[in-house]
């Protein structure tokens, strides 16, 4: 099942790094890249937006996932979204690919991307990022994972 | 075919899911075990329908087609989710060794010139991240085993990899060390390998802009 068109994915074997991190300009300029080739020929996604962001890594980390946002939102500005303004929503997740967890496929995701994502979970590091329309303006409260498996 | 440890893993996991998801008031079939191309359970709780995977953390990249049928087939056959359930082997150490970060720290900017997978006029900034993975008590000694990163600053001068010899740009590595410690924990030797494979992915990022030959 394609996409809808008002969502764009992209998956890479990254490390986010961390707000003030000195690497913090190659990596967007590297997420940047990989955006613009992904995105090529589409117009920049406009309106309300959430991003998804999900780090998985493989040893535990004392990185504070609040710092990795902005460097990601920063880089995808002017290619997947006309101007960070649009994001009304943003998701931060870290996961520790040592310990247990499940991916959880809802909806009509970008699957090409979840079968990329798939193949490169074992590795040390991997950067999923997911931009789409929020413009339900649904604000949600409880437990983000419902508190079940 | 004889089963192995990962397949036992796997078939805890699958019970444990299902009793969770039994308590959240699912009803929970686990299609025949063996069966091609199916999910290791269907769980049903009035309208909602949710088809369920679960795969040890080592077999993510060997059952990839395997999860992409499974994914794609439950989306063609209006399944309202699709679970993959990762289950990781139980961690073979957890252990510390007192402010191990911070003697590797004092090392590490000690010793950087004899790192010799960084190139010639690297400044060290910062060390960071540091995991152990082994740790070996000896008599006289204790080894240290792990992994950590590197947040450097590259001299284009010294490395001959630009146009532009003024040029120094900030990068970090991961890096993989194997340490000796004297019995008041001390560092005496670490041998250290960066993972410097991304480097040419730096200098490419550079070339985009035109810095680089």
């Amino acid at each position: 099942m394609p996409p809808p068109e008002k969502t764009f994915a992209l998956v890479v074997t990254r490390r986010p790094p961390s707000l003030g991190s000195s690497g913090r300009h190659l990596f967007q300029a590297a997420l940047r890249a990989e955006a613009a080739r992904r995105f090529a020929g589409r117009e920049p996604l406009r309106g309300e937006l959430y991003v998804r962001i999900v780090w998985f890594h493989r040893r535990p980390t004392t990185q504070d996932v609040d710092n990795i946002a902005k460097n990601i939102l920063d880089a995808l500005k002017g290619v997947v979204f006309a101007d960070d303004v649009d994001v009304t929503q943003c998701l931060a997740y870290k996961v520790n690919t040592g310990l247990d967890y499940t991916i959880v496929e809802r909806g009509a995701p970008d699957t090409a991307v979840l079968d990329e994502l798939n193949d490169l979970l074992e590795e040390d590091h991997v950067l999923y990022v997911e931009v789409g329309s929020a413009s339900a303006r649904q604000v949600h409260f409880g437990p983000v994972d419902g508190g079940s498996t | 075919m004889r089963r192995t440890s990962l397949d036992y893993l796997e078939a805890l996991k699958i019970e444990e899911v299902m009793a969770q998801l039994q308590a959240d008031g699912y009803k929970v079939q686990a299609p025949a075990s063996g069966a091609d191309n199916s999910y290791d359970l269907i769980a049903t709780r009035g309208d909602q329908k949710i088809a369920i995977e679960v795969k040890a953390g080592s077999r993510l990249k060997a059952s990839s087609d395997t999860i992409r049928q499974l994914r794609h087939k439950a989306h063609e056959q209006g399944f309202d989710e699709f679970r993959l359930v990762v289950v990781a082997p139980p961690s073979p150490f957890q252990g510390t060794v007192e402010a191990f970060e911070e003697k590797l720290r004092e090392y590490l900017f000690a010793h950087v010139l004899e790192v010799a997978d960084l190139p010639p006029g690297t400044v060290l900034r910062d060390v960071s991240d540091v995991d152990l993975n082994t740790v070996e008590v000896g008599p006289q000694q204790v080894r240290v085993s792990g992994t950590g990163i590197v947040d450097v600053v590259l001299n284009g001068e010294q490395t001959t990899l630009t146009r532009e010899p003024e040029l120094m740009w900030a990068a970090d590595f991961p890096f993989r060390f194997d340490a000796s410690l004297d019995r008041d924990l001390h560092i005496q030797r670490c041998d250290v390998q960066v993972d410097t494979s991304s480097l040419r992915e730096e200098i490419e990022v550079l070339a985009a802009f035109g810095a680089t030959a």
